[in-house]
């Protein structure tokens, strides 16, 4: 019989959904016998007991104290938990805020740590983790030997959020005092985008050495257009003058930040060309080369000549 | 005043590459090394304040690693800092980000800096872990991903913004001294100049064992342990085949499907 | 030491061995690999030592495109596995090396690698057509090299990928198009229809096939006769006339259709040259944006026309005016005063561009144009020494690519804090030799590398200076 700890998030006094993924997470491991809790901080915590009563949650924790991020004072609440329950495991988001809190709370606890994990489970017994290195060109699985509590942080949108219904326990927490060294002083929404905005594209297609010459540049610039894409290129195009450096998408450039859609044309797929890029989830190389590195983090490949599929693809749109 | 800024060695893996046989790691012919991109933020940034208060400054970089990460120690200090420190053992050899911290720790009880920033994570393993593990060492104030820094050498408090989701941020002051994980895109760094990558190889660097610390091997253990690594079964690309035509109808369909048109 | 002095210095050190030596002292592998290829034959081996001294090395040089072919046969005769990989997707490595990986009895990934490689040879491809596995085969058919008998053998094969690689090859000749004609899908049919090589029998049902896209596939065909294109052109799918006007077959002069009701039509006619000057006009004045882009950027296009797209209202048309060779000097001058920066670089790109226009466009202080004049070949020696300074070190990088870029300048960006601008001056050909020279010692791996390449070659060439 253990019990397992979910620490959910809110921001501004809405729930951060990633709370019901790393509810998932807890539930893949939860053994017959265990418990699992799920406590939340907030001005109101008793608004979230509804969201947050999905199935498998025995207990959920409410702690009244502010809507204000404050890394002290989670940090406070999971040493206070943790010294009275002795939880198995907390998992939590790994979402900025638990950048902030959670390898913090970790060596206040001395506990095993895993951050930005994808999958959890047991083998023999043991708890074992699986989380990407090396830029993502490898999993590694992981090990907590020894440790009697474990911390995991769970990569986004990886677990289906917690669904289905129960009816906890509900329990209400005085919050613990802590040293609060943070003050929340405001929000800052992100810029407006006008004119070429690389950074706020939702759709990108991208051209790179490949297009051979500037006169071949409008048709890319055309086919954009009809598809609704924001035209980017590599650097040597914008080197050379044929598109405005405002276009370059790299380290050197700039970064598809809100890029949902990246078609790469004739784009090798250098490291600093994917430093801009890399991150987007659906990302379309078109390459004469199969061996081109773009594959290697490409979602779906055409080993094709972007002419010809550019012709082909104006038929469509 | 002083500031204190930990930086990191990281490995690029060549496309082609090997797992040990122990099946732990990755070969080590297959990696290039360099400076964490995050890093370059990082000392820009203590650089910025440096140059800000009049030269009146001290920046320390410090750096736990083996003689090869020299070549990453040597590039932060071709831009411009005071010093180094590098710290190594061979007990280090698995330490993860928690046990790294311990030792910056310790770093930071010696040299008592009025500020310490770390990357916001490495561009390898990319825990985000060191630099608020390292804080919550120390007791200090923290604050990770942070994209906009609002401080004068030695104030008391700093105004920062955090970067969240989806392109927000929240401003937020903070008491100091503290820890800040830099964020990507806060400064433009700037490039070492030749004679700054000359002046680097004659700074001082102090290289220190755990010993010279008061750290046994057993206080740097780390917080997990590797079983095994392998290469993921995603990562290859799925090849759309056929005609070029046939690729660009089924390339047209994917965007209509991901677009919603 | 002052310049004269260094110069001096090196006029002593003007043996080309002098300057091998030099490099083999550093011991450095990125100098060691610029200087290779350009060495004499009895220096090589110790260059070789130093650029393959470690696995490491020998694993980054094996994929390095800019490794020198010579080298990468060297390494080839002794590749493991992963130097295998690597030397099969290189596509530097030369014929040689590759059938001496082949000799090594290689992985299949290995095979795929070299059956898909550009300088694999007619001998190599029709032994691996040969090979047990069928992704070994699907990449000689895809191979553009691969020659007609092994097209019309791998052909026979039951197998979709092969059946439109070959359908698609450059080497396909009739009669294998004409099998394939006969029993693939629409998809490879499409493929045939499109191949010069396919008979006229063939293209006529082409034509009138009831599928849009065997038309659509015929029009495309360079080898149509003009009679049967004039049909296309005016068939009812947008996509088959659209297909028609790309084919060079009939020539501009011969098309009217610029009334065609589909823009994207319309658009391909703007692309085409030697148009009649009726068309010509009517494009210009057409509703389309992007039918107007094309067209001012025509050469064709007569200077009464280009003055009124010179003042279209969409910024775009007016860079294409800029950026048109037949653009005249009046109009050079009207766009340089544009009010859009991309419109200004487009003229300050200009070959042609007048010393006052170029005058005018110093004060900018836009990026873009700023960079333009920094490869424009006409910019006055003092100002490319100013841009090699800007603070932009994008802007300051574009007089690397000026070839008429006076050392000064270069020297400049010789000294420049980003290591990429002192990679590319290091490789200009404006620049002396023995400015070139300190830099074997740069922090920099490519600068080295750029700057032992073009000592070394410019010993090979005896330059001049050398020889003094
Ligand atoms: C410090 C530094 C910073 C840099 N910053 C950036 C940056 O911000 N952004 C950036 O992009 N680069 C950057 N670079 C440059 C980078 O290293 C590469 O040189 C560059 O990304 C290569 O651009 P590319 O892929 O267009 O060209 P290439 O590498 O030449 O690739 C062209 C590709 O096109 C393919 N191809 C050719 N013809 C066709 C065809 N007809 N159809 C389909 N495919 C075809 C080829 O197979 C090849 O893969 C930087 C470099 C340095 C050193
Ligand atoms: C399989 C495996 C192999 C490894 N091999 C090595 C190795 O060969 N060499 C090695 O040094 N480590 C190695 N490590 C350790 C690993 O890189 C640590 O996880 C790392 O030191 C800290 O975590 P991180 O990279 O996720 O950094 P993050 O927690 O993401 O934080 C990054 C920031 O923390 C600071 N930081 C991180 N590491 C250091 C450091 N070492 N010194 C100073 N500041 C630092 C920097 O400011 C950096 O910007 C290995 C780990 C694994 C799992």
């Amino acid at each position: 019989m253990a019990e397992l700890l979910v620490i959910a998030g809110q921001r501004g006094g809405e729930l951060l959904m990633s709370s019901l993924e790393a509810i998932t997470a807890a539930r893949g491991v939860k053994q017959a016998g265990d418990t699992l809790a799920v406590a939340i901080i907030a001005a109101d915590p008793q608004a979230y007991v509804g969201a947050l009563s999905a199935e498998g949650v025995d207990e959920v924790i409410a702690i009244k104290a502010t809507d204000d991020f404050q890394p002290d004072l989670i940090e406070a609440a999971i040493m206070a938990l943790a010294g009275a329950r002795k939880p198995a495991l907390i998992v939590t988001a790994h979402g900025v805020d638990a950048w902030s809190f959670a390898p913090a709370a970790a060596v206040k606890l001395d506990c095993g740590l895993a951050t930005d994990v994808q999958a959890l489970r047991r083998e023999d017994g043991e708890l074992v983790v699986t989380r990407a290195g090396y830029a993502e060109k490898v999993l590694v699985d992981v090990d907590f030997p020894g440790k009697q509590t474990v911390l995991l942080t769970i990569r986004t949108n990886v677990f289906q959020p917690a669904s289905g219904s129960s009816a906890p326990k509900v329990t209400e927490m005085v919050p613990p005092t802590a040293d609060i060294a943070t003050t929340h002083e405001g929000w800052k929404s992100p810029a407006d985008a006008g004119g070429i905005d690389i950074s706020g594209a939702e759709f990108i297609l991208s051209i790179g050495r490949g297009v051979g010459d500037e006169s071949n540049v409008e048709q890319f610039l055309q086919l954009a257009g009809s598809m609704g894409a924001t035209l980017g290129c590599s650097r040597p195009i914008a080197d050379s003058g044929w598109l405005p450096k405002a276009r370059q998408v790299g380290q050197s450039g700039q970064l598809a930040a809100s890029c949902k859609l990246y078609i790469a044309m004739g784009v090798s797929g250098s490291v600093q060309h994917q430093w801009g890029m890399k991150h987007v989830e659906n990302i379309v190389a078109v390459n004469t080369d199969p061996e081109a590195s773009i594959f290697s983090i490409a979602r779906y490949g055409i080993v094709g000549d972007m002419f010809e599929i550019a012709e082909e693809l104006e038929n469509h749109f | 005043m002083k500031i204190m800024v930990a930086v990191k060695q990281v490995a690029f893996l060549d496309d082609e590459f090997e797992i040990r046989d122990d099946g732990r790691d990755v070969g080590e012919d297959f990696f290039e090394k360099d400076l964490n991109e995050f890093d370059h933020f990082s000392v820009e940034q203590a650089m910025l304040i440096k140059e800000a208060a009049g030269g009146d400054a001290e920046v320390v970089i410090v750096i736990v690693g083996d003689e090869d990460a020299d070549d990453a120690l040597r590039t932060a200090l071709a831009k411009g800092a005071d010093r180094g420190i590098r710290v190594w053992d061979d007990a280090l050899a698995e330490a993860d980000g928690i046990a790294v911290a311990k030792v910056l720790a310790k770093l930071v009880e010696r040299e008592k800096p009025d500020m310490v920033f770390t990357g916001a994570q490495s561009a390898d393993f990319g825990s985000a872990v060191t630099g608020m593990a390292l804080a919550g060492f120390l007791g200090w104030p923290h604050a990770a991903v942070v994209s906009n820094l609002d401080y004068a050498s030695g104030a008391r408090t700093a105004t920062l913004r955090r970067e969240l989701e989806g392109g927000l941020e929240e401003i937020m002051t903070i008491r100091c001294p503290a820890v800040l994980s830099i964020q990507l895109g806060i400064n433009q760094p700037r490039y070492a100049s030749l004679r700054g990558i000359k002046q680097a190889k004659q700074k001082p660097v102090d290289e220190l064992s755990l010993d010279d610390l008061g750290l046994s091997a057993a206080e740097v253990a780390p917080a997990s342990r590797v079983r095994r690594m392998y290469a993921p079964e995603r990562g290859k690309a799925e090849l759309i085949t056929g005609s070029a035509a046939e690729q660009a109808a089924r390339l047209a369909e994917i965007i209509k499907e991901l677009r919603g048109m | 030491m002052t310049g004269v002095a260094r110069k001096q210095q090196m006029v002593s050190l003007n043996a080309a061995s002098a300057v091998i030596s030099r490099i083999i002292t550093s011991n450095d592998a990125y100098a060691a690999l610029g200087a290779y290829a350009h060495a004499d034959a009895s220096m090589q081996p110790a260059l070789e030592k130093i650029a393959l001294a470690s696995a490491r090395l020998r694993l980054i040089m094996a994929s390095a495109p800019f490794a020198p072919p010579s080298l990468l046969d060297r390494l080839a005769q002794a590749a493991d596995l992963q130097l295998a990989l690597r030397l099969a997707k290189n596509p530097s490595t030369p014929p040689e090396g590759l059938r001496r990986l082949l000799r090594g009895a290689p992985t299949e990934p290995v095979r795929c690698l070299i059956a898909a490689h550009p300088q694999a040879d007619a001998a190599i491809l029709s032994g691996l057509s040969q090979d047990g596995a069928i992704r070994v085969r699907r990449a000689v058919s895809g191979n553009s090299q691969t020659p007609a008998t092994v097209i019309r053998l791998l052909a026979q094969e039951d197998d979709a990928q092969i059946a439109r690689n070959v359908a698609s090859a450059p080497q396909a000749d009739t009669q294998t198009l004409h099998r394939l004609w006969a029993t693939a899908d629409a998809w490879v049919r499409a493929e045939v229809a499109a191949h010069p090589n396919c008979s006229p029998n063939i293209l006529a049902k082409a034509e009138t096939s009831a599928d849009p896209l065997i038309r659509r596939k015929c029009a495309a065909n360079p080898a149509l006769v003009p009679e049967v294109l004039q049909r296309l052109l005016v068939d009812p799918d947008d996509r088959v006339r659209a297909a028609a006007v790309r084919n060079p077959v009939v020539s501009g002069e011969r098309l009217d259709q610029a009334g065609d009701p589909s823009a994207s039509v319309r658009r391909l006619f703007a692309r085409r040259s030697r148009l009649s000057p009726h068309l010509l006009a009517r494009l210009t004045a057409d509703p389309d944006v992007w039918v107007r882009r094309w067209i001012a950027r025509n050469p064709d296009v007569p200077t009464r026309l280009l003055e009124q797209l010179a003042r279209d209202t969409s910024m775009d048309v007016r860079r294409g005016v800029a950026r048109n060779p037949a653009c005249p000097a009046y109009l050079v001058d009207v766009l340089a005063a544009d009010a859009e920066a991309w419109v200004r670089a487009g003229v300050a790109l200009r070959p042609d561009a007048t010393e006052s226009v170029i005058a005018q466009l110093l004060d900018d202080t836009d990026r873009d144009v700023l960079s333009a004049l920094g490869r424009n070949p006409r910019t006055p020696h003092a100002n490319l020494v100013a841009i090699a300074r800007h603070p932009d070190k994008d802007v300051r990088r574009s007089v690397a690519f000026n070839d008429a870029a006076p050392p000064d300048a270069l020297i400049v960006l010789l000294e420049d804090d980003y290591p990429l601008n002192r990679a590319l001056a290091a490789g200009c050909p404006g620049l002396r030799l023995w400015q070139i020279e300190r830099f074997l010692d740069d922090p920099e791996p490519q600068v080295r590398f750029a700057a032992a390449a073009r000592l070394a070659r410019a010993t090979l060439t005896l330059e001049p200076e050398w020889r003094s």
